[in-house]
């Protein structure tokens, strides 16, 4: 196990159980930095992977084997495209470890990273930003202003207002086009105000 | 002599207070030693390295321990203890093994 293979398969990411960041390689998870705030939990992972890497180098650590197969690994056969494939081996190849443990490290990335992955919750949220009817939306935001047709297609221009990072880059010109005057656009800023 | 204690599973994983969480390690045949503030390596009676963690100090409370290494350090407890189980295993299907052999050898010899 090489240190650089540990350090680039270690995860750092909020735990709420642990009320605390949280830093585990999926290689060695014996080793966990944490601390309240992301780069506290990095440097505590560092120096206690520095203080225990000789063993670990010299495969002094209990329960671990020596060699394949490493720690209880099961086979896998599967089938999966073709530029997965390619990248899993190019991934293998940079973090120096084998395919089955960036598999290992796939999965312990998507585990601490899919709180921040949109929810259907999050998705209706933005859905009544833009006010698309959705079932069971409220009546009062079914009301707000609607999807409207411009040169460069349908544009959502409270998009454009409430959530500028997400909008569709026409979205905020359609907002231009769409507004005929002031007092609209100050409405619009408004009922947007209000839902947020 | 004594049979050891087997260690109980902690109920939730959860986090516990540092005197707790050492004398969980006992039980399981771990020792632990300081190497900077706050981190602590554990390792078995015969030194081999089992992890890495730390304690959190906070004013008027405790030392307190983060469960993710609680659960961490019983997996790799479980973890210990199947291999040693898988050796002991192997151990004795190789003496079953050798004593067959023997009375293989020892017939052929009649």
């Amino acid at each position: 196990m090489k240190w650089k293979s540990i350090v680039k398969t270690a995860v750092c990411s909020w735990s709420d159980e642990d009320e605390c960041f949280v830093v585990k390689s999926s290689l060695f998870p014996r080793i966990i930095g944490t601390d309240e705030s992301a780069r506290g939990a990095w440097t505590m992972f560092r120096s206690m992977l520095d203080d225990a890497f000789d063993d670990i180098g010299q495969d002094r650590v209990a329960g671990y084997k020596k060699g394949r197969p490493a720690r209880g690994g099961v086979n896998v056969h599967l089938q999966c495209r073709a530029e997965t494939r390619d990248a899993l081996a190019g991934l293998a190849a940079e973090f120096e470890v084998s395919q089955g443990d960036v598999l290992d490290f796939l999965m312990h990335f998507y585990e601490n990273c899919k709180q921040y992955m949109p929810t259907e919750e999050a998705e209706y949220k933005l859905l009544s930003q833009v006010a698309v009817p959705y079932p069971g939306m409220p009546q009062e935001r079914a009301a707000a202003p609607q999807p409207v047709e411009s040169t460069f297609g349908i544009g959502y221009p409270a998009a454009a207002v409430a959530c500028p990072s997400v909008a569709e880059p026409h979205a905020s010109q359609s907002f231009a086009l769409d507004c005929p005057n002031e007092a609209e656009k100050e409405k619009i800023k408004k009922s947007n105000k209000t839902r947020t | 002599m004594a049979k050891k204690r087997k260690p109980q599973k902690p109920n939730k994983l959860s986090g516990m207070d540092e005197h707790d969480f050492l004398g969980l390690l006992k039980e399981m045949g771990f020792k632990s030693n300081q190497t900077r503030k706050n981190e602590y390596q554990i390792r078995t009676e015969s030194g081999e390295l089992v992890g890495s963690f730390g304690v959190y100090h906070q004013k008027g409370t405790k030392s307190f321990v983060k469960p993710c290494y609680v659960k961490e350090l019983w997996k790799a407890y479980e973890e210990i203890q199947e291999e040693g189980t898988a050796e002991e295993e192997k151990g004795e299907a190789g003496e079953i093994q050798d004593v067959e052999e023997i009375q293989e050898k020892g017939g052929d010899k009649k």
